[in-house]
């Protein structure tokens, strides 16, 4: 019994994606997925970060071709636009699925 | 509190503060108080000049509401296609259901002042439900649609203009209701 749930857990751990581990990537694809297409100043706001932090894990997501970022200006200033790809929605969606599968083994 | 639970009160935080952003500027809730009370006072002293006041006002209206709502969404830094889309079918759906009903009163089969109340009916259905998928204050101006619709029959004196009041003032307050 023991045993199987731990067989469980491990199958579970293994749909966790590592690249949305960290809670700020997490909550930004989430964002994302949620509001479609949002800006860089805007994004630093919601999650009270800095430019350097946000910034960095903004890139690694959009390494991973997660997001897409599309510069625009508004009233004249140049505004960063990120929007979450067809790749980053499918990887948010099985990550939670894994969260939500560890969670709930971890319930029972 | 574990680490992952932590994580996820964060992701929540996050979320429920965009979500918490106003739904559009005040100056979109100015522009349909003071077309509503224009609009609807204007019944009570001439049908036809009212009837031209909404062909014109209204589409005027919704392209300025539009517009304002686009830019204030671009400055927020918050913009989606998905939920421009959702508001045009509504209020394009809402707008089309008017003009279907005008045929009623060419075609003599009720007066100006029955249809006028029909349309008062379509516009207060067409805010509630607003008020439950797309802005919530709009709900408020929903109901008071509706009670301009039962007040009409029941007022005798200056009816459209205590509608247009009511409307426009249930509007002027759904903009302080609109979350800031």
């Amino acid at each position: 019994m023991a045993a199987k749930a731990g067989k469980d857990i491990l199958s579970s751990l293994d749909g966790l994606d590592k690249l949305l581990a960290p809670r700020l990537r997490l909550a930004l694809c989430v964002l994302l997925a949620r509001f479609e297409s949002m800006s860089f100043s805007r994004l630093k706001e919601l999650t009270r970060e800095t430019d350097g932090n946000l910034g960095a894990n903004l890139r690694k997501l959009e390494v991973a071709l997660y997001l897409r970022v599309k510069k625009t200006h508004v009233d004249r200033k140049p505004v960063s636009w990120y929007t979450l790809t067809a790749r980053g929605r499918k990887a948010l969606r099985r990550h939670l699925d894994a969260l939500a599968d560890v969670i709930g083994i971890v319930d029972d | 509190m574990s680490n992952a639970e932590r994580d996820l009160a964060y992701v929540q935080e996050v979320v429920k503060g965009a979500e918490s952003a106003p739904s559009g500027p005040r100056a979109i809730y100015i522009i349909w108080a003071v077309i509503y009370f224009t609009g609807f006072s204007l019944f009570d002293w001439n049908h036809r000049y009212a009837g031209m006041f909404w062909l014109i006002a209204g589409p005027i209206g919704g392209v300025a509401s539009f517009w304002l709502g686009r830019r204030s969404a671009l400055r927020a830094g918050a913009a989606s296609r998905r939920m421009e889309r959702r508001h045009m079918l509504h209020w394009i759906g809402m707008g089309a259901a008017i003009f279907m009903a005008l045929p009623l009163l060419w075609l003599d089969v009720m007066s100006s002042t029955a249809l006028i109340k029909v349309i008062l009916l379509i516009m207060a259905i067409g805010m509630f439900t607003a008020g439950i998928y797309l802005v919530r204050p709009y709900l408020w101006v929903g109901i008071a649609l509706a009670v301009c619709y039962l007040a009409v029959m029941t007022v005798s004196a200056l009816p459209w203009m205590v509608v247009g009041a009511l409307s426009g003032g249930a509007m002027l307050l759904a903009a302080f209701l609109d979350e800031r």
